[in-house]
């Protein structure tokens, strides 16, 4: 049972948001139930500390405090530290919305506009069954060894599938890694990855360190392997010969 | 002192290494800076046996005439500091000329200020003269430099990155005439030595005249052309304002018949039109004035003048190839954490490749978002690509999407970067958008 909060400094929008969630959730039986509607910041923030648990939350972005530093980005961060990875969705009116920075930093799920109904309904009814299909997915999903990078001020979590292949970068202590989807650059030695990334990573030269499941092909005669991706990476005198092993 | 005396090859060992230690003394006093001992004993160790190698060279196994010797000498041993300062304190080649020229006019004058004098001596008074008079005066006026922040004065001019060329050509013309006081001193005469001094210390405080005049100069024009876009913000700012007012008298005229239109609708109790009304309403003024004022409260919350300028320009090329541009700056942006010259040549670049990727597609948007959280600035770019990409090759020099003879803005985005150990960049390709993110992280 996922439990839902809603937080908006105004009583109407807080009353047909819950009135309209609980008809969603009638409808698409989910297996969800709304635990709290609020005014206030705090108030939320006091109901789900005693037990923090995966939750979905409706916050207003504007929240009329006394303390203008307490609005719903604020709201979002301080729930971020003690759900993170519960579900937040943005109430707010088309001049406050930032929505990309909300979901860059936040993770934020969706926003609804307020407005009239007509476009608030089907924008409620998208969030909840994204939800849910997010839920089933990831119940389906095993879980799988993630490698987590350090990329300034944040985490990322990289599954060790998804890693094509780390290289050195021009940049003293630098790391490059590949994904087949993005490439981050930041802080490490390629020995200490080595060690930590286990044996399904290859060590191939001096600045590579390759995931052997990604391997299109290997060139003995150049000295050059292929990944899935078309990136060329070197091998070295030394991994050659595992390689041969391995292929 | 015989030519072929072991003491002539220790005197010119530690000449060298005492005016090489004063050179770079003067250098930070130049750039008032805080002295960096541990890179400068580095620079010596290497510099040093060279220098006086082929100080031997010219003078003694070649035997050049004396002048030739001393003046190719200079030059050798001014390159190779230059080179090695450049690597090692990683300044700019042409900004490592003009410092090191600039000390080297502060340096060789010290030098001959008081050598000339002791050329009347003998040996004892003339080595006490070099190895303690020589590093006395240079270490006090350098102090006396350093206290009064004499560096402040000219570092317009070796800020200016568009005309250190010429600065640094400048320093090393003004340095040359400095040399030609050391070159002259064999032939002085006693008589001569007050005026030969006077002139010496007349030439260095014109020199240091006219760099701190043409510092002066640069800074003012500086200024000027920063309170140049500062007016230009300004009349852009005005401007929207004044759309935003257009906007909404054509608003209120609409709004005035859709609200009688709306009370007719209420006389005759018709809830179904009235309620599509006001949905229209709501609609128009989102889409009208809504997006403009959003746009407007964005952009004010960037405190740094520059960036707030290169800002403006590239939303008005956009408007102009009809680009939406999602602009989203919640919290104020005061500090950046790298140069602002170098900022806004990154974010140039991350926005010039996303305005070329979407212009002339069919729904062309950029999504930019400025965010200052905790200590970390972070830009993010994007925009939606619906061909291959190889992620590995786009930071190849010359790979463009484009045909040949471009493809420099990435190279020249990770060439800036490689400064900045606290800045982070990553790539994104998924779901067919592009995203280039860059986190710079600023001092707690």
């Amino acid at each position: 049972m996922l439990s839902i909060y809603i937080c908006d400094d105004e009583l109407t929008m807080r009353a047909t948001l819950s009135k309209e969630i609980k008809r969603q959730i009638l409808i698409g039986e989910y297996d969800m139930n709304i635990a709290l509607t609020c005014g206030t910041p705090e108030a939320l923030l006091d109901a789900i500390r005693p037990d923090p648990k995966r939750a979905i939350y409706f916050l207003d972005v504007d929240l009329k405090q006394n303390d203008t530093e307490k609005n719903g980005f604020w709201l979002g961060k301080e729930i971020r530290k003690l759900d993170p990875t519960g579900f937040l969705i943005y109430v707010t009116s088309f001049e406050d919305l930032a929505f990309q920075t909300f979901r860059y930093h936040l993770e934020a799920l969706d926003y609804i506009v307020k407005g009239d109904m007509l476009t608030m309904i089907p924008a409620i009814r998208t969030c909840l069954s994204t939800i849910a299909e997010r839920l089933s997915k990831e119940h389906s999903d095993s879980s799988d060894a993630y490698f987590t990078v350090k990329l300034a001020d944040s985490m990322r979590h990289i599954p060790l599938s998804d890693i094509v292949c780390l290289e050195t970068s021009g940049r003293t202590h630098r790391i490059l890694l590949y994904t087949e989807q993005e490439r981050l650059d930041f802080i490490g030695r390629l020995s200490e990855l080595s060690e930590k990334l286990g044996n399904k990573f290859l060590r191939c030269h001096r600045s590579f360190l390759v995931n052997t499941e990604k391997i299109a092909s290997v060139d003995f005669k150049n000295n050059e392997l292929t990944m899935t991706t078309g990136q060329v990476c070197l091998i070295s005198r030394a991994a050659k010969a595992e390689l041969k092993k391995r292929f | 002192m015989s030519k072929t005396s072991i003491f002539f090859y220790l005197y010119l060992a530690m000449d060298s290494l005492i005016s090489h230690i004063i050179l770079y003394l003067y250098a930070f006093a130049v750039i008032d800076e805080k002295i960096q001992w541990k890179k400068i004993w580095k620079i010596l160790s290497i510099v040093i046996l060279p220098a006086t190698m082929f100080y031997t060279l010219v003078f003694i196994i070649v035997d050049l005439p004396a002048a030739l010797a001393y003046s190719l000498n200079s030059l050798m041993v001014l390159s190779v500091n230059v080179i090695v300062a450049k690597w090692m304190f990683k300044w700019d080649i042409w900004k490592c000329i003009s410092i090191l020229s600039m000390s080297a006019v502060l340096q060789v004058a010290s030098a001959v200020f008081v050598s000339a004098p002791a050329y009347f001596l003998n040996a004892t008074t003339f080595f006490s003269m070099m190895f303690l008079i020589y590093p006395l005066e240079a270490l006090i006026i350098s102090s006396l430099m350093k206290k009064f922040h004499f560096g402040r004065y000219i570092r317009p001019l070796l800020e200016d990155k568009k005309h250190l060329r010429t600065t640094a050509l400048l320093a090393f013309l003004l340095e040359c005439s400095v040399e030609i006081f050391a070159l002259s001193t064999p032939y002085l005469s006693e008589d001569s030595l007050i005026t030969f001094n006077a002139a010496l210390v007349l030439l260095v405080l014109f020199i240091f005249c006219l760099l701190i005049y043409l510092s002066y100069i640069r800074e003012s024009r500086r200024k000027l052309k920063l309170q140049e876009t500062l007016l230009l913000q300004q009349q852009m700012y005005v401007e929207n304002l004044e759309e935003i007012q257009k906007e909404m008298r054509a608003f209120r005229h609409d709004y005035k018949n859709m609200l009688s239109s709306i009370y007719l609708c209420a006389e005759e109790g018709e809830v179904e039109a009235m309620k599509t009304y006001l949905k229209n309403m709501e609609l128009d003024f989102d889409e009208k004035i809504g997006e403009n004022i959003r746009k407007t409260t964005q952009l004010g919350n960037i405190h740094i003048i520059e960036v707030k300028g290169l800002l403006l320009a590239k939303l008005a090329e956009m408007n102009k190839k009809q680009i939406t541009c999602n602009l989203e700056i919640l919290y104020p942006i005061t500090k950046l954490g790298i140069d602002t010259l170098d900022f806004n040549r990154c974010l140039g670049i991350l926005l010039d490749n996303a305005i070329e990727a979407v212009e002339h597609t069919e729904h062309p948007v950029i999504d930019l978002i400025l965010s200052n959280q905790e200590n970390c600035i972070t830009i993010v770019v994007k925009n939606p690509w619906y061909g291959k990409l190889a992620l590995h090759s786009i930071w190849k020099e010359g790979y463009s999407t484009k045909g040949s003879n471009r493809g420099l803005g990435l190279t020249n985005y990770q060439n800036i970067l490689a400064k900045y150990p606290n800045a982070s960049p990553a790539t994104q390709l998924k779901n067919n958008e592009f995203v280039q993110e860059l986190k710079i992280i600023y001092g707690r």
